[in-house]
């Protein structure tokens, strides 16, 4: 038996070593193939031209292109634009990295002098520069007949900057000034010649004013829900999109005897600052299906972004541009939202940085569309008072006790410079599991919308709640991996996965 | 136990404690501008005061010129707090913007404006284009003068600028002003081709010279005659043609190389050509005479501007006749000796082409060879041809002859 034993045993472990043998040699040979295989792609002797990444759009408009030299091509014109622009950029690149990289495509000879002086100077102090232009204002002076010089003003250039030591930011400042500014064609590449600062051209062109009366007047009395569908939450235009789906979920929340709806534009899906038309198309289809259902829609931009840096601020400006353009004239558009929770941003990417974007972006977008109000989702009462001044109406997260809610609303009154409040996202997770000691129940969740849906009437405050649905998925970059906080969302809904209305729904419903 | 479980949830309280930011306490501090001068040019030593009860280090001058940013510390000079600009800033002029700040808030601003420093000299930086134009009232020459002061500033608006320009015997001064950076002018063309130089200068410093061609305009019609040694067709001699000078509508000969295309039409409405290009405004196209007579009508052309006059040219025929030998099974066929106008043999090259038919007429082949010494030959091998009746149609020289031979043997 013991001899039996030991045969089958060396019989296993002989045929165990060729396996194991061949799967070596196998994977060696393997490794060698991939090897020989990898390198410069061939498509690179052909020296394609690399698309570039965008890094960097400020707006700019050409007002006047008229000069005694010679007409303007409009190809030419799109050369200088590029190769200003260029400049620019590298320029901001120079005095953020102190180095001279670049500066010579864009400044001829006696120009990048200049710069190489100012960069050595910043050096030498340990001063280095966050910059910025975010719009210019180009009109052409000359245009010389032989098409290699150009001379213009840059008028009221809105530049932002921040001055760093060491790592310490120092100060932090956006102005406006106006350049004369000379180019002259050399080896194809446009580059300055002179740059003398000028005195700015007063802006004569006049604003319409804002209109935002009567959305201010909805927002008082709106009440709304927090909305993404069932099957694809955080992802309402991806490739699951359906109309329908979301045609029958606006019914539910009409015969909920609901009138609004929150929905998110995350900055990725939508294509960075080149918005992708068939996304807009969607955003415009969403808009459509909400009106035919009554509800008004506010807009929360940005979502899933979260960089703020300096050095993007053109491009997230180009991306809000786009969908601002596209669907401000919208009928069910009733307020933008420029960001859910930045202060949770606050403390990670540094105060000044997330105040200094919002600030500007807000300022963009009551610039773009002067008939809609804006506000910024905070994500506590206290997160509130930031930008107080600036927002047209307060927004703000609550998923604390709600016995404290009186007292923190109350506080927020006060400081709001009587500005509507709008409680924009609150609501209680039905879920009970060993993530939170089984003490989560749709009981519980019926029991917390009974006890805040009577406040919030009676004190007349514009709430919108999450959300409409349990979800099956919730991805990783809304709370994280850890189990004891994502459990918790996908029980927020007043809907189960199936569409059955939990025991929340009677308590929310205004139409029973 | 209980000591181990406090330190726990100290370490606990520890932990979730977050740092809390703190608003910066913004303590009245005040400076006071002693500078007042605004305006200096460029080279001017730039130097700030200010009078301040707080200590200098905090403060930081935050200067701005279109080039750049800049933090300068202060130095205390005879309890002021002075500011100095560094050359680079000193030196450009332009608005140059300053902000006296102290922990990130800025206490006090202004803006300083330095003018060019064309008291020391000027530099002069000159563009000129297109360097070559055509003779006319149409086409010009921009001369774009940038002057600028010693710091490679671009002088005050206005300022005067000198061009001369040299054409032939005259020589013609101007005077424009710098607008945007630069002046212009426009240096226009003349209606004789030739060199035009121009010349700039601005307080006092001239530029370097530059210079542009004006090249004669477009031609006019022109004429054009032949030339030959004989009118024979002997498909030897070479047809000469040859313009009168061409000129353009200013009296310009044309440029040297100016490309002519001699269109040549013969009597059977066949196109053949030739091209020259002028020398000295004159233009020589050559080809050879045709080897029958013909008649031809030649006219030349530049191609987009103009044309000549159109001339016709006769030939007569050189080869009156030619002789025909059968041999070898009617196979080897000997032509010749062609003999031209003087019964001189014809030069080598003759075209001879010989058509093979059928007894029936079918057509079978067609045979080409030239002339040597004043004859040729053709050889019509049994391996193509089988043994039987044919009919040959010789051509050469515009004479036609047509023969029905049997073939046989080798």
């Amino acid at each position: 038996m013991a001899f039996k034993l030991n045969k089958t045993l060396y019989r296993t472990v002989i045929i165990a070593s060729f396996i194991a043998v061949n799967a070596l040699i196998i994977s060696g040979i393997g490794s060698a193939w991939v090897f020989l295989n990898t390198g410069a792609d061939r498509t690179s002797m052909l020296h394609l031209e690399v698309p570039m990444d965008e890094v960097y759009r400020p707006e700019i408009a050409w007002s006047n292109v008229d000069n005694p030299g010679r007409p303007i091509e409009e190809q030419t014109l799109g050369e200088i634009t590029n190769d200003y622009l260029n400049a620019w950029h590298v320029r901001n690149i120079a005095f953020k990295k102190n180095d001279y990289y670049g500066i010579k495509d864009f400044y001829t000879d006696s120009a990048r002098v200049r710069l190489y002086d100012n960069i050595d100077l910043n050096l030498k102090n340990n001063n280095w520069y966050k910059r910025t232009t975010l719009k210019h204002n180009g009109a052409i002076d000359f245009y010389s007949v032989d098409g290699t010089m150009v001379v213009f003003k840059d008028h009221n250039v809105v530049e932002y900057q921040e001055i760093y030591t060491g790592e310490e930011l120092l100060y932090k400042e956006k102005d406006t000034t106006s350049y004369h500014v000379m180019m002259l064609l050399e080896d194809g590449f446009w580059r300055i010649r002179h740059l003398k600062e000028i005195e700015n051209s007063r802006d004569t062109t006049t604003l319409a004013a804002r209109n935002i009366d009567a959305e201010l007047k909805k927002i008082e009395n709106l009440k709304g829900i927090n909305y993404y569908p069932k099957d694809t939450p955080w992802d309402t235009f991806g490739k699951r999109f359906d109309a329908t789906v979301i045609n029958d979920d606006f019914k539910i929340i009409h015969d909920m005897g609901l009138n609004g709806i929150r929905i998110f534009v995350q900055y990725e899906d939508f294509g960075k600052s080149t918005v992708k038309k068939d996304k807009i198309a969607l955003l415009k289809k969403v808009l459509d299906l909400a009106e035919e259902n009554k509800l008004d829609v506010i807009l929360t931009l940005f979502d899933f972004y979260g960089d703020y840096d300096v050095s993007n601020w053109t491009l997230t400006n180009r991306h809000a541009e786009a969908i601002v353009h596209a669907v401000k004239d919208h009928p069910a558009l009733l307020a933008w939202d420029l960001k859910n929770e930045p202060d949770l941003d606050l403390a990670s990417r540094g105060r000044e940085r997330v105040i200094g974007w919002l600030e500007q972006m807000m300022e963009n977008i009551k610039l773009w569309d002067r008939n809609h109000p804006v506000t910024i989702g905070w994500s506590s009462p206290e997160a509130a008072v930031e930008l107080v001044d600036q927002v047209d109406f307060v927004s703000y997260h609550y998923y604390r006790e709600l016995s404290d809610f009186n007292k923190t609303y109350d506080i927020l009154k006060k400081k709001a410079l009587n500005k509507p409040i709008m409680l924009q996202e609150y609501g209680l997770s039905s879920y009970g599991g060993i993530w939170n000691f089984y003490r989560g129940s749709d009981k519980r969740q019926a029991e917390y919308y009974a006890e805040i849906q009577p406040l919030l009437l009676k004190k007349n405050i514009p709430f919108v709640a999450w959300t409409l649905y349990d979800f099956s998925e919730v991805p990783t970059a809304v709370v994280g991996k850890l189990p004891w906080r994502k459990s918790k969302q996908y029980h927020f809904g007043f809907l189960t996965k199936r569409g059955k209305k939990k025991a929340a729904y009677e308590h929310f419903a205004l139409q029973k | 136990m209980h000591k181990t479980i406090y330190i726990i949830l100290c370490f606990i309280m520890l932990g979730c404690s977050s740092k809390k930011e703190e608003p910066k306490k913004s303590a009245q501090i005040n400076a006071i501008a002693l500078t007042k001068k605004d305006r200096y040019t460029a080279g001017d030593a730039i130097t700030m005061a200010f009078k301040t009860e707080a200590p200098i280090e905090n403060f930081k001058l935050h200067i701005k010129n279109a080039y750049g940013t800049l933090l300068v510390a202060p130095e205390m000079v005879h309890g002021e707090m002075v500011f100095s600009f560094p050359t680079n800033f000193s030196r450009k002029s332009g608005l140059c913007r300053w902000k006296l700040i102290n922990e990130g808030q800025t206490l006090l601003k202004g803006e300083i404006e330095i003018h060019p420093n064309e008291q020391k000299g000027t530099n002069m930086a000159t563009y000129f284009g297109p360097r070559s134009i055509t003779a006319g009232d149409i086409d010009y020459s921009m001369l774009v003068i940038a002057p600028t002061d010693v710091f490679d500033n671009p002088v005050a608006r206005g300022t005067e600028v000198t061009v001369k320009s040299q054409f032939l015997a005259s020589i013609n001064e101007y005077k424009v002003a710098t607008t945007e950076l630069m002046a212009w002018y426009n240096v226009r063309s003349t209606h004789k081709s030739g060199r035009i130089l121009v010349t700039a200068a601005c307080n006092a410093t001239p530029s370097k010279e530059l210079t542009t061609i004006v090249f004669p305009s477009n031609s006019t019609s022109f004429k054009i005659t032949a030339f030959q040694d004989h009118d024979y067709a002997d498909g030897n001699q070479i047809l000469k043609l040859r313009s009168d000078i061409i000129k353009d509508e200013f009296g310009n000969t044309v440029s040297d190389g100016t490309l002519v295309t001699f269109i040549i039409k013969n009597d059977k409405d066949a196109y053949l050509y030739t091209v020259g290009t002028t020398i000295n405004g004159i233009v020589e196209g050559r080809t050879l005479h045709p080897s029958q007579a013909a008649h031809w009508n030649i006219q030349a052309f530049i191609t987009g501007a103009s044309e000549s006059n159109s001339i016709d040219v006769t030939f007569r025929t050189a080869i009156e006749d030619y002789k025909v030998y059968f041999s070898k099974g009617n196979r080897n066929i000997d032509i010749g000796p062609l003999e031209s106008f003087m019964k001189q043999l014809v030069p080598d090259g003759i075209l001879v082409q010989m058509d093979v038919f059928s007894e029936h007429g079918d057509f079978i082949e067609t045979k080409k060879t030239t002339t040597k010494k004043g004859v040729c030959n053709f050889y019509l091998s049994p391996e193509y041809l089988e043994n039987g009746t044919y009919k040959l149609v010789i051509r050469a020289a515009g004479i036609t002859k047509e023969f029905k031979k049997e073939m046989n043997g080798i």
